[in-house]
């Protein structure tokens, strides 16, 4: 048993699970929305600003945030932990990594309040 | 763009950007095959193209060595690379490549939702070829992410592991997601 | 005359690891590639690798031909030689001791840590511990295994994480042990795997499954043992 407390959630099997949920839900969101302007070629703004005012599609767009942001964390806290290694780069490795995952923390938070503002800001 | 909007926008690019970094510069200071001054002509040059282009960690010469006095066969030249294993690489490369490409999709979103005059000025953006190629290379990164992705979900089913299977699954991703890319090419353009 | 370009290093003498060129007449013949190795060993006593059996059972004599990994006990030239080259490297990831023979104590490491023996308190049987053939059936394509870790240094996954993520070798072996009928330890093996590097470091990558020079097929292993974990917690 390897423990790790900077890992997404409480196993590995729960980030597993987790990224792959929100593979699935971004997967359809963006399949929904490429068929959407696909079938409305000539989008207007009242049109799209609607679509996006309905509460289904805010709370579809809120779950592919969340989906969007648990799935990327995961991800590249394992991309992280696979290169800004001790072993494959010496001591400063862990400040080094700590850091970078300040810095994807930093942006992964700065995403998740710009979208809920994006999706839930307007009227 | 407004104040707010590019401070979010810069915000996202600018972690991102010293993310990549961080991740990268590692992996050039495992090029431990040069002298001192071309290794450090070597690493900037590289820091720049790979984050520029978001290129592999690997893929070049990277000796490592574990403990001091042996070293380790690692030159990542020497060993074939399978299908499936490149198919994966490239998955987790698109995979860090959408995390800073999100900002111009959220960007795009963000504008397009605030105003009238704000969703033209997307439209109109999405006119200069500078913005059609960003677009464009942001929307086949998702691509190719996306339908390597779901090859990776069919496989967690337990469909497609043998070796013959994994080998036809990863040309399948490969060739769809091509066609997909182009497709989105003949899209924007 | 076949190319043959040998990885050497010797830690009393050499700095750093060099390919070493040989010239070597097959006669037209499709040898194995120990063979090569033993006829120039013949000629240069200083290489060194590991080998046994020459038979594909011991699991010593794994490298890396011609940039796969494979026995060259088993591996006929025509197989593996591409423009009249053979290029023979120690297996990658592994700290190299000296020329084709690598320190493996990293892989059994991972191999101790999946407790690799039958567990089950209940008292023995008189004779043995019975099994069904149906039962028995489940552990093919498992025990085959002869750990020669051509699968886990092949994997890019086992060479960023060889001290955390257990690798091919090991969780084909732990799913030999969940799958067997007569071990009772089922839940601790699985709660022993359940972190973020043991198991689900696997990214499904299958370069294990293509150099397995038994033709086994770990992929398909963790895939089982994620699907008992999920059981398991859901
Ligand atoms: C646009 C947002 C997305 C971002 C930023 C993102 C990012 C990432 C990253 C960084 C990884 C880690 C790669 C690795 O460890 O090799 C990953 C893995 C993964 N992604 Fe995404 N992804 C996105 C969308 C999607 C979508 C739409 C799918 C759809 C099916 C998907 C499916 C997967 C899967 C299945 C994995 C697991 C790969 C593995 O275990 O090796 N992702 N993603
Ligand atoms: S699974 Fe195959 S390649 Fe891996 S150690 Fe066992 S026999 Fe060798
Ligand atoms: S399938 Fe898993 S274990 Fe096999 S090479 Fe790939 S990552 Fe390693
Ligand atoms: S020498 Fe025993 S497996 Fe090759």
């Amino acid at each position: 048993m390897v423990t790790s407390i900077t890992s997404f959630g409480r196993s590995g099997l729960y980030d597993w699970l987790i990224q792959r949920v929100g593979a699935a839900v971004m997967a359809a969101y963006t399949i929904f929305i490429t068929i959407y302007l696909m079938t409305n070629p000539e989008l207007t703004f009242e049109q799209w600003h609607a679509l996006f005012g309905q509460l289904w599609m805010r709370v579809f767009s809120l779950v592919t945030l969340l989906s969007f942001i648990s799935h990327a964390w995961i991800g590249l806290w394992a991309v992280l932990t696979d290169y800004l290694t001790v072993r494959l780069m010496g001591n400063k490795a862990t400040i080094l990594r700590i850091f970078a995952q300040m810095m994807l923390g930093g942006v992964a938070i700065t995403y998740l309040v710009w979208g809920i503002e994006i999706i839930w800001g307007f009227n | 763009m407004n104040a707010k909007k590019a401070q979010y926008f810069i915000l996202c690019g600018g972690f991102s950007f010293v993310f990549l970094y961080s991740t990268l510069y590692n992996a050039a200071r495992l090029a431990r095959r040069f002298n001192h001054r071309a290794q450090i002509l070597f690493r900037f040059s590289l820091i720049l193209v790979l984050t520029s282009l978001n290129l592999p960690a690997m893929g070049y010469k990277v000796i490592l060595t574990v403990n001091k006095k042996r070293p380790v066969n690692l030159d990542l030249t020497t060993i074939n690379l399978p299908i499936t294993g490149f198919v994966s690489f490239f998955h987790r490369m698109t995979g860090i490549f959408l995390f800073a490409g999100m900002a111009a999709l959220l960007w795009m979103l963000d504008s397009s939702l605030d105003s009238q005059e704000s969703f033209a000025a997307v439209r109109d953006a999405s006119a200069n070829p500078i913005c059609k190629l960003i677009l464009w290379v942001v929307l086949a990164g998702l691509a190719y992410h996306m339908v390597a992705g779901i090859r990776h979900l069919i496989m967690d089913f337990g469909i497609g592991e043998s070796l013959k299977g994994g080998q036809i699954g990863a040309k399948i991703a490969l060739v769809t997601a091509i066609i997909l890319i182009a497709l989105i090419g003949v899209w924007i353009w | 005359m076949l190319k043959v370009e040998i990885y050497r290093y010797n830690p009393d003498t050499d700095k750093a690891p060099y390919m070493k060129t040989y010239e070597f007449d097959t006669q037209g013949k499709d040898l194995m590639v120990l063979d090569v190795l033993e006829q120039l060993k013949a000629q240069d006593e200083s290489l060194a690798y590991r080998r046994s059996c020459r038979e594909g059972v011991c699991g010593s004599d794994g490298m890396n031909i011609n940039g796969k990994n494979g026995l060259a006990c088993i591996k006929p030239l025509s197989e593996c030689v591409k423009n009249n080259k053979l290029i023979l490297r120690p297996l990658p990831g592994l700290p190299v001791i000296r020329d084709l023979v690598v320190d493996m104590t990293q892989f059994y490491d991972q191999y101790k840590k999946i407790e690799p023996y039958l567990q089950n308190d209940t008292p023995a049987p008189a004779i043995e511990r019975l099994q069904s053939p149906e039962d028995r059936e489940k552990l093919d394509g498992l025990y085959e295994c002869i750990l020669c870790a051509c699968c886990s240094t092949a994997c890019p996954s086992f060479w960023w994480n060889p001290d955390k993520f257990i690798g091919p070798a090991g969780l084909l072996q732990a799913y030999r042990f969940l799958a067997d009928s007569r071990d009772l330890a089922t839940e601790k093996r699985l709660s022993n795997l359940d972190d973020p590097f043991s198991v689900f470091r696997c990214h499904g990558i299958q370069a294990c499954v293509a150099v397995c020079p038994k033709g086994l097929n770990p992929t398909r292993a963790i895939g089982h043992i994620r699907n008992m974990l999920l059981q398991s917690a859901t």
